[in-house]
């Protein structure tokens, strides 16, 4: 008796799924086609507002080789079978690895793990879609290379390709990941591969440290889409600095966050100031460390008095503004002056906090470690804010202007209080532009929350849309909410690019309101 | 003179945990530990029970089957963690060793 599938894609029979898994048992083995409830579990487990029903998989294989990618797409090419990739599926807030739609095969990555190469001259390393952040560290740091990451927050058990395919940031001056990425190889939906930039020169010397290559530049259209499979990235490394100088400013009133944008902006431009700044509020440095039923009575949104307690507690500021330093240290120096003088000229009650004022300080180390890309999850104490495992990140990209601030956390706090959750919050700075990163936090044991923090999100982006405020990611419960706020035109064009590529749509159907 | 070439080789080549050009898995419990659940149970971040020391084998056991069901189905905050990125053997040799004291709490 085979096992059950625990879902069905759209369109697709019993019989033609059959013929699908005998041919991919032959393809990777038994032990790599998953089936059935309980070896589908662990990829059932999802922080988003949304029933897992509704995004079940129908099965999930471990591919380990790009040979093993290409016959699998072929395969399902030949059936119409949707396939929906991932490479560590680690993605917490962001869907982890449910599908757009119910029934999709998973083709789960994250056995495929080689790292390619690692050059230390030239400061790059080429990667496997399954290689985690810890896996590349541990390379680097076994041999003493003097290279640096830039990883997301949590990091370890993410994947650098798999986060830049999806457009995802880090904390050092190599942040915007995307960027500093050069050079993919990429399976197409009928199965064939071809390599971006300069990858397609014959023994290419240069594949992974010049982008553009010849012709139209294509790398981008595979990001946040289903177009192709990426099997295999370039990406630039930070060289180690001679000294790193990580630093808090802490300020005391809520509206003092509209002046720091505007006085450290053209620090940041000018890179001054090298990395993306952040400035988190107080519940955001605090959810993972203290206890939120130690301050909140029941299921509420927390009151100003009870934040107020909090900081009294902790010593933290209304906002929290951090970045680092990175070169020589006369350098630094010279620009810690710059940096002081002009908050000082700005401020009066603020605070300037370093690794020799924080010590061990856990708040201080986690952000040190995030702006010097080492290996942390201590993120996932956010989660454990409002307990029961609900996270749902909601991200509005605006202009690193200081008017962009109060209006939007008024908006959000608004929204949030409503439905009763808390603005759990921080802004970052990029270089021009500057995300407003909000951590939906609900208890997901509990379905009439879930239903209210999922009512919530689509309030947030509608509103936050009409404001000509858009979010620069989503989960993939809520990818066509998304699409629709970036309007009919450009998703005209996608559309169209997708039946050129994929004309059966049988690449992870519904990613970013692609079909 | 070829034969103590290869030799050194191979044992240059064993000490590192990451090796190039080659697929990557975790060697054993201790491991996947320290590259994974350290990050989180070390801190406040996660429970620090998963280092209560089991005394006879019949609660290690029970113990080391509930850590495994735990990981696999993830909990709460905790990702649920996949055959992919850890496997039966080493899986079933990290909650053992949880549960019997082998893999002890240290400090981050």
């Amino acid at each position: 008796m085979a096992k059950k599938l625990t879902a069905m894609p759209k369109n697709v029979s019993l019989e033609t799924m059959n013929k699908a898994i005998k041919e991919f048992i032959k393809i990777l083995g038994e032990e790599n086609v998953l089936i059935g409830d309980e070896e589908i579990t662990p990829y059932k487990k999802i922080m988003m507002a949304v029933p897992i029903e509704d995004h079940m998989p129908s099965l999930a294989l471990q591919a380990s080789t790009k040979e093993e990618v290409v016959a699998i797409v072929k395969v399902c090419n030949k059936y119409v079978i949707p396939i929906w990739t991932f490479s560590t599926g680690k993605n917490m807030g962001y869907g982890t690895a449910a599908p757009a739609q119910k029934g999709t095969v998973i083709l789960d990555l994250h056995k495929m793990n080689k790292i390619i190469e690692v050059n230390d001259k030239l400061c790059y390393a080429v990667l496997e879609p399954g290689v985690t952040y810890q896996q590349l560290f541990d390379y680097i740091h076994e041999r003493g290379l003097k290279l640096w990451l830039s990883c997301p927050a949590p990091s370890a058990i993410a994947s650098p390709v798999g986060n830049t395919m999806d457009r995802g940031v880090g904390y050092t001056p190599y942040g915007e990941h995307f960027m500093m990425q050069c050079g993919m190889e990429i399976v197409l939906a009928d199965g064939s591969s071809f390599k971006t930039g300069m990858g397609g020169v014959k023994g290419s010397t240069s594949s992974a440290v010049f982008k553009w290559g010849y012709g139209p530049s294509l790398d981008g259209i595979f990001t946040q889409s289903n177009y192709g499979i990426c099997v295999q990235m370039g990406m630039w490394l930070m060289p180690e600095p001679p000294a790193f100088k990580p630093f808090c400013i802490t300020l005391d009133t809520v509206e003092e966050v509209e002046k720091i944008v505007e006085v450290l902006r053209p620090l940041r431009i000018a890179n001054i100031i090298p990395n993306a700044f952040t400035i988190a509020s107080t519940l955001y440095e605090a959810a993972g460390v203290v206890k939120r039923s130690d301050y909140v009575d029941g299921n509420r949104s927390i009151t100003e008095a009870e934040i107020e307690n909090i900081k009294k507690d902790t010593g933290m500021g209304t906002w929290n503004v951090y970045a680092a330093l990175y070169g020589t240290e006369e350098g630094n120096a010279l620009n810690w002056n710059i940096i002081q003088a002009v908050v000082n000229a700005n401020f009066t009650k603020h605070k300037f906090l370093t690794a020799k004022e924080m010590g061990n300080d856990p708040v201080f180390k986690y952000r040190a470690d995030l702006m010097r890309g080492y290996m942390t999850l201590q993120e996932f104490g956010l989660y454990n804010w409002r307990g029961g495992g609900g996270s749902m990140w909601f991200a509005p990209v605006s202009p690193a202007e200081g008017k962009h601030t109060l209006n939007q956390s008024a908006l959000a706090k608004k929204i949030l209080n409503k439905y009763g959750f808390d603005y759990v919050a921080e802004f970052i700075v990029g270089w021009r532009d500057m995300h407003h990163i909000i951590d939906l936090l609900y208890n997901r044991n509990d379905l009439e929350e879930m239903q209210r923090a999922h009512d919530c999100y689509k309030e947030l982006v509608l509103e936050f849309a009409a404001q000509g405020y858009g979010v620069y990611r989503t989960s993939s419960g809520f990818m066509d909410l998304v699409a629709e706020t970036y309007g009919p035109e450009i998703r005209s064009v996608f559309q169209k690019i997708k039946r050129a590529l994929d004309p059966k749509g049988i690449l992870a159907p519904g990613k970013s309101g692609i079909y | 003179m070829k034969k103590l070439a290869l030799g050194l080789l191979l044992v240059t080549s064993s000490i590192y945990a990451v090796e190039l050009g080659k697929n990557f898995k975790f060697e054993n419990g201790e491991h996947a530990y320290k590259s994974v659940c350290f990050h989180c149970h070390t801190l406040k971040t996660a429970p620090q029970s998963i280092f209560i020391k089991m005394d006879d084998d019949a609660s290690i056991k029970a113990r080391a089957e509930g850590i495994f069901q735990t990981v696999r189905h993830g909990s709460n905050q905790m990702p649920a963690f996949r055959k992919s990125e850890i496997d039966d053997v080493v899986l079933k040799d990290l909650a053992t060793k949880l549960a019997n004291g082998t893999i002890t709490f240290t400090e981050k």
